[in-house]
C-alpha cells in the first residue's frame, strides 16, 4: 500500500489541472461484510490509459509470497526479492507471462516484465504451497480494498470508465460497472463479491 | 457250532475293540475337523476380505502417492500448464509410462476431458468419474475402481497444480489376472473381479483356472454373498464383496477359499491317523498274538498232558509255569495224574484180585488161562484146569457167621497155594469156588495134584479154638483135549466137579459124556418152578422104626422130582439151588400141603402115620408159616400130633429170635419139632434145651462109622443120654446094618431111620411095606 501511494499522488497532481475526480469503491460480500484485498480497477473507455508506475515487488517472506494478491499495469517490471534464508524457484505457467526464475537467493538481477494483460499465478517449484496471484491491467487506476473494503483509485480524469473488481477466490466475476466521471457526478461506488477460498492445498510448516 | 481257539478269540476281540475305538476316534476327529475347517474357511474369507480391501486401499494409496509425485513433476506441470493439446497428450503418455499406468486422462477444472491417452476421441467430452474427482478435490488425490470400456481399472485422480489446481490427472491401472494373482498371493484366496451387468455377471479378472471361470459364470447367483460354491468339481467357500459402483454397474470381488486347500492339512492329518491306526492295529495284533500265545501255550501243553493222562501215561513231569493260574492248573493236573494212577492201580487190583484171599479173581484167572492157552498152543503143550468147590460152605457161613466163613475161604486159599507148584496159578472164582491152573500138565497127570489138594482138606481147620472139617469137590479139564478156550475148559471142569460132588467122589476128570448132564443141571431151577406148578414133584416116605416095640408108625416125607424128560432128579441137585434162590418156600409149601393131605388120609383110613417134614432155614424165618400149617391141618382134619417138623441147627443160627418165635407158635399147634442132622453143627444141648423141640436126629455121619469108631460111639451115646435127660426123643439116621441097630438099641436110641429098614418109597409102597413090616416078626 505504501508503495501504491506514490503513483496515486502523481495521478492526483496531474489531474489537478484537468478536473480530476477522486474515485472510491467499496467491496462487500453477500452478507454485507467488507472484503479486503480485492482488486478494483477502472479501465477508460474514452481515452487511452496513460502509463503509471511500472515497477512492483513481490517478496518471499517466510516461505510465502507477500502480498498474496497483486495488481500491476501492463509493462510493469516486478522484482522478486527473496527474504528467506533458503532459495526459491519462482515460476508461472500463466499465459500472459510464463517464466521461471531458477533457484536463487536475494534479489534476482533483473526483474520480470509483464507486458500482457491477464491473470498470472505465481508459484515456487520447491514449495508447492507458495502461491501469489497477479492481475495485469491496462490502466494505471487500480487499488486493493483495505480492511474496510475500501479502495481508492485516485483522481481520475472525467470521462467514461469501466469499473471492475477481481479476486483470485471470487466464485464468479462481478459485472463491470460503466461509470461517467465529471463534475457533480458520483465518485463513490460499491461492489458485491462472493469469495470461495480454495481448500488448503498444502502445509507450509513442513 | 464253530470252535475257535482261545488265541484267535483274544486277538480278534481286542483287535476289534481297538479298531472300533480307532474308527470312532477317526470319525469324531474327521467330523470335528471338517466342521472346523469349514468354519476356518469361512472365517478366512472374512479376514481375507478385510485384507483384500486393505490391499486395494493400500495399492490405491501407493498409486495415488506415485501419481501425485508424478503430477508435481515440474516438467510435467510445465507441459500441462503451458503446452498445447499434443504436448499435453505426449506428456501424459510419457509420465503415465513412467509409473506404468495403462490409462492417463487430463481433465479441466470444468470437468471436460482435455486429454486421453487411450481414446483421444473422448477429448472435449465430460469427465465421467465425478465422484472420484470430488473426493480428490477434498483430499488432494483419490483412488477408486472403475470400469472403462469393459476393462477394470484402479483409477487414481490427483490435481495438477501450478501452483493452484489447473486440472486433474487421472491414471488408470488395469486390474487384470496378474493383479488378481498378486492379490491372491497376499490374501491367500482365489480372487475374481466381477462386473454386474443387466445380463448377469461379467468376469473381469480372476485367479481361477479357465474351466472354473466358465463354470463360475453359470453358477453364481445374485443373492449368494457367502457360502459354498462348486466349480468344476472343486468346492470353494466364497464371499462376494462389493467394491464399487461405476457408471457401467457395480463391481464385486469374489473371494474364494478352496476347500481342498483348506482341508489339505486336515487330510494330511487324516492320512497320518490312518497310518497310525494301521500301525497300532498291526502292533496290537502281533502283541496280542504273542500275549495270547503266552496264555494259551501253557494251556495247550497242559491239554497235551491231560490227553496223555487220558491215554494212560501217568509218569509225566509237568513243566513249571510262570503264571499263577496256569501253575495252579498244572499243580491240579499233576495231583490228578498221581491220584488217577493210584486209583487205577487200586481198581486194577480190585478188578483182578480177590481181596479176601489175595488170589487172582475170576477175571484175572480167565486172562491167565487165555494166556496160558495161547502159550500152550504155541508150544504145542498142554495144561489142566482144576475147579474146587467147598462142600457145605453155605452151612458154615450160616452157622458160624460170615467172618468165620471168610477165614475158612482165606485158609483154603493158603492151603491150595501150598499144595501146588510155584508156576501153577490158584484163583478164587466166586463164593466157595476156586480154580487152579496147571500149565504144562496133561489132564491125566493132574491126579497127583488133585490128590495132594484132597489131602490138604484132611487137616481140620482150626478156627478160634474150634476145629472145622471142610471138604471139597474137585473137577479137572485139560487143554487141548477138552476145550480150546478158557470158557470151554472152565465149563468142563465145572461139570466134572459137580459130577464128583453128586457122586460123592472127592474128584473127577472131565469126560465128554458129562456134557448132557451138565446142560440139564443148568435148566433145573427153571424147571423146578414148573415142577411145583405141574405137580411133577412127589413125596417118598422113609419109615422111622421104634426100637422099643418095632413099630413103624412114623415116617419122614422126602421130596422127589420126576422130571418129564430127565427122569429122577435127586434132592441134592435142586434143593440147594431152591434154598439159595428162596424158591424153597414154594417147595416147602408144596411138601407140607401134600404130606399133611397124605397123613390126613391115613388118619382117616384108621392107620395114622406120624409124618416128618423138613423145614429150611428160610421157612423158619417166615412168620406166616405157623398159620399156614394150622390151616392145612384143619383143612385135612389132621390132628397135629401126627405131624413133626424137622429143622437144622444152622437154620436156627441165622436169626435165633425170630426162628424161636416161629418154633414156639408151631409147637403151640401141638405138633412135634425135631433137630435134624444133630452133631454137624455147633449148638450145644444146653442151647437146644431152650428150644421147644421134642426130638433129636443124630446125623448119619456119626452113625455110619458107629460100629467101628469108638469116638463116634461115645458121641452118640452121650447125645442119646443127654437127649433123654432133656426129655427128648432121640432118632438115628442113615442106619444101614443090623449091628448098628443093635448098638443103637443098647444105647437107648428111640427110633431108627435107614436102609436097614427101608428106603424112601411112594405112599402106596410105604403102606404095603408097613403092612409087611407089621406082619413080620421083630
Amino acid at each position: 500500500m505504501r508503495h501504491a501511494r506514490l503513483p496515486r499522488l502523481l495521478v492526483v497532481l496531474s489531474s489537478i489541472c484537468a478536473l480530476a475526480v477522486p474515485v472510491e469503491v467499496q467491496v462487500l460480500d453477500a452478507a454485507g461484510k467488507p472484503l479486503d484485498e480485492v482488486v478494483v480497477y477502472a479501465e477508460p473507455l474514452s481515452a487511452k490509459a496513460p502509463k503509471g508506475k511500472l515497477s512492483h515487488i513481490i517478496d518471499q517472506v517466510d516461505k510465502e509470497f507477500v502480498p498474496l494478491v497483486n495488481v500491476v499495469q501492463v509493462g510493469t517490471a516486478i522484482s522478486f526479492p527473496n527474504k528467506d534464508n533458503i532459495r526459491h524457484n519462482i515460476y508461472s505457467f500463466s499465459a500472459p507471462k510464463p517464466f521461471d526464475l531458477k533457484l536463487y537467493s536475494g534479489t534476482p538481477s533483473s526483474p520480470v516484465v509483464f507486458d500482457k494483460p491477464g491473470q498470472v499465478v505465481l508459484g515456487c517449484n520447491i514449495h508447492d504451497w507458495m502461491v501469489s496471484y497477479l492481475l495485469i491491467v491496462d490502466t494505471p487506476w487500480f487499488d486493493k480494498t483495505d480492511a474496510r473494503g475500501m479502495a481508492r483509485l485516485g483522481e481520475l480524469p472525467a470521462g467514461e470508465y469501466e469499473l471492475k473488481v477481481w479476486h483470485p477466490y471470487q466464485a464468479s466475476a462481478a459485472p463491470a460497472q460503466k461509470i461517467k466521471l465529471g463534475s457533480g457526478a458520483a465518485s463513490a461506488f460499491a461492489f458485491r463479491l462472493k469469495l470461495t477460498p480454495p481448500p488448503a492445498s498444502g502445509n507450509h510448516n513442513y | 457250532m464253530r470252535i475257535r481257539s482261545l488265541t484267535s478269540r483274544i486277538v480278534v476281540f481286542f483287535t476289534s475293540l481297538l479298531a472300533l475305538v480307532l474308527v470312532a476316534t477317526f470319525v469324531l476327529v474327521s467330523v470335528a475337523n471338517l466342521r472346523i475347517s469349514r468354519q476356518n474357511a469361512a472365517h478366512e474369507l472374512v479376514t481375507g476380505e478385510r485384507i483384500f480391501r486393505r490391499l486395494l486401499e493400500q495399492q490405491g494409496q501407493q498409486l495415488t502417492q506415485a501419481v501425485s509425485a508424478l503430477a508435481t513433476d515440474y516438467g510435467f506441470r510445465q507441459a500441462i500448464g503451458t503446452g498445447d493439446t499434443d504436448t499435453i497428450a505426449s506428456a501424459l503418455a510419457n509420465h503415465g509410462g513412467r509409473i506404468k499406468a495403462d490409462l492417463v486422462m487430463l481433465s479441466r477444472l470444468d470437468n471436460t476431458i482435455q486429454a486421453d491417452t487411450v481414446k483421444p476421441e473422448r477429448v472435449g467430452k465430460s469427465y465421467p468419474f465425478v465422484d472420484l474427482l470430488a473426493k480428490a478435490g477434498e483430499r488432494g488425490g483419490a483412488s477408486g475402481i472403475e470400469r472403462i470400456d469393459g476393462k477394470l481399472y484402479q483409477l487414481v485422480v490427483v490435481p495438477v497444480r501450478a501452483p493452484i489446481v489447473i486440472g486433474w490427472v487421472t491414471m488408470g491401472f488395469e486390474i487384470n489376472d496378474e493383479i488378481a494373482a498378486d492379490l491372491k498371493a497376499l490374501a491367500g484366496l482365489q480372487v475374481s473381479f466381477l462386473g454386474r451387468n443387466q445380463g448377469g455377471w461379467n468376469l473381469l479378472a480372476s485367479t481361477l483356472p479357465p474351466a472354473q471361470r466358465i463354470a463360475l459364470n453359470g453358477t453364481l447367483s445374485d443373492r449368494q454373498m457367502a457360502g459354498r460354491l462348486a466349480l468344476e468339481e472343486e468346492d470353494y467357500e466364497i464371499r462376494l464383496a462389493k467394491l464399487a459402483d461405476t457408471p457401467e454397474g457395480p463391481i464385486h470381488a469374489l473371494l474364494a477359499r478352496s476347500l481342498k486347500e483348506a482341508m489339505a492339512p486336515f487330510y494330511a492329518l487324516q492320512g497320518t491317523l490312518v497310518v497310525l491306526a494301521l500301525v497300532a492295529i498291526v502292533v496290537f495284533l502281533l502283541a496280542g498274538i504273542r500275549i495270547a500265545s503266552r496264555i494259551t501255550g501253557p494251556l495247550r501243553d497242559l491239554a497235551g498232558v491231560a490227553e496223555r493222562i487220558q491215554q494212560g501215561d501217568y509218569q509225566q513231569t509237568l513243566a513249571t509255569q510262570d503264571t499263577r493260574e496256569i501253575a495252579q492248573l498244572a499243580g491240579s493236573l499233576a495231583h490228578m495224574q498221581t491220584a488217577i494212577a493210584e486209583r487205577e492201580a487200586e481198581i486194577t487190583k480190585l478188578a483182578f484180585q480177590d481181596p479176601l484171599t489175595g488170589l487172582p479173581n475170576r477175571v484175572r484167572f480167565n486172562q491167565l488161562l487165555d494166556e496160558a492157552i495161547a502159550r500152550a498152543r504155541e508150544h504145542d503143550d498142554s495144561l489142566t484146569v482144576l475147579l474146587i468147590n467147598l462142600d457145605r460152605f453155605q452151612q458154615i457161613n450160616d452157622t458160624l457167621g460170615h467172618p468165620t466163613g471168610d477165614r475158612v475161604l482165606a485158609l483154603v486159599g493158603e492151603r491150595l497155594r501150598e499144595a501146588v507148584r510155584f508156576e501153577d496159578q490158584v484163583a478164587r472164582l466166586s463164593g466157595d469156588e476156586y480154580a487152579v491152573l496147571l500149565p504144562g500138565v496133561q489132564v491125566g497127570q493132574s491126579l497127583s495134584t488133585l490128590e495132594r489138594i484132597h489131602r490138604t482138606f484132611d487137616r481140620r481147620f482150626e478156627l478160634g479154638g474150634r476145629t472145622l472139617d471142610v471138604r471139597a469137590g474137585m473137577g479137572a479139564a485139560g487143554f487141548p483135549e477138552h476145550g480150546q478156550n478158557a470158557t470151554d475148559l472152565l465149563r468142563c471142569a465145572d461139570m466134572a466137579m459137580y459130577r464128583a460132588k453128586r457122586s460123592g467122589e472127592p474128584q473127577m476128570l472131565y469126560d465128554p459124556g458129562m456134557q448132557s448132564f451138565r446142560e440139564e443141571h443148568l435148566s433145573l431151577l427153571g424147571d423146578l418152578q414148573q415142577a411145583v406148578e405141574r405137580n411133577e414133584l412127589t413125596l417118598y416116605y422113609q419109615p422111622k422104626v421104634s426100637l422099643a416095640d418095632g413099630r413103624a408108625d412114623e415116617a419122614e416125607a422126602l421130596v422127589r422130582w420126576i422130571h418129564p424128560d430127565k427122569g429122577f432128579i435127586p434132592p441134592g441137585e435142586f434143593i440147594p439151588f431152591a434154598e439159595q434162590t428162596g424158591y424153597i418156600r414154594e417147595v416147602t409149601r408144596w411138601v407140607l400141603a401134600h404130606a399133611i393131605a397124605q397123613a390126613g388120609q391115613w388118619v382117616a383110613a384108621g392107620h395114622p402115620i406120624k409124618i416128618s417134614v423138613n423145614l429150611s432155614t428160610r421157612d423158619l424165618l417166615d412168620p406166616g408159616l405157623p398159620d399156614q400149617v394150622a390151616a392145612l391141618l384143619a383143612q385135612h382134619a389132621m390132628p397135629a400130633q401126627y405131624l413133626c417138623l424137622e429143622i437144622t441147627e444152622s437154620g436156627l443160627m441165622e436169626d435165633p429170635g425170630r426162628a424161636l418165635d416161629v418154633l414156639n407158635r408151631l409147637r403151640a399147634l401141638g405138633l412135634s419139632l425135631a433137630i435134624d442132622d444133630y452133631g454137624t453143627g455147633y449148638s450145644s444141648l444146653a442151647y437146644i434145651r431152650r428150644l421147644p423141640v421134642t426130638e433129636l436126629k443124630i446125623d448119619r455121619a456119626f452113625v455110619i462109622e458107629l460100629a467101628h469108631n469108638d469116638g463116634d460111639a461115645q458121641i452118640v451115646q452121650s447125645t442119646i443120654d443127654l437127649g433123654h435127660r432133656l426129655g427128648l426123643k432121640v432118632v438115628a439116621e442113615g442106619v444101614e446094618d443090623q449091628p448098628t441097630v443093635a448098638i443103637l438099641a443098647r444105647m437107648g436110641c428111640d427110633r431108627i431111620q435107614g436102609y436097614v429098614f427101608g428106603k424112601p418109597m411112594p405112599a402106596d409102597a410105604f403102606v404095603r411095606w408097613q403092612q409087611e413090616h407089621a406082619a413080620s416078626p421083630a
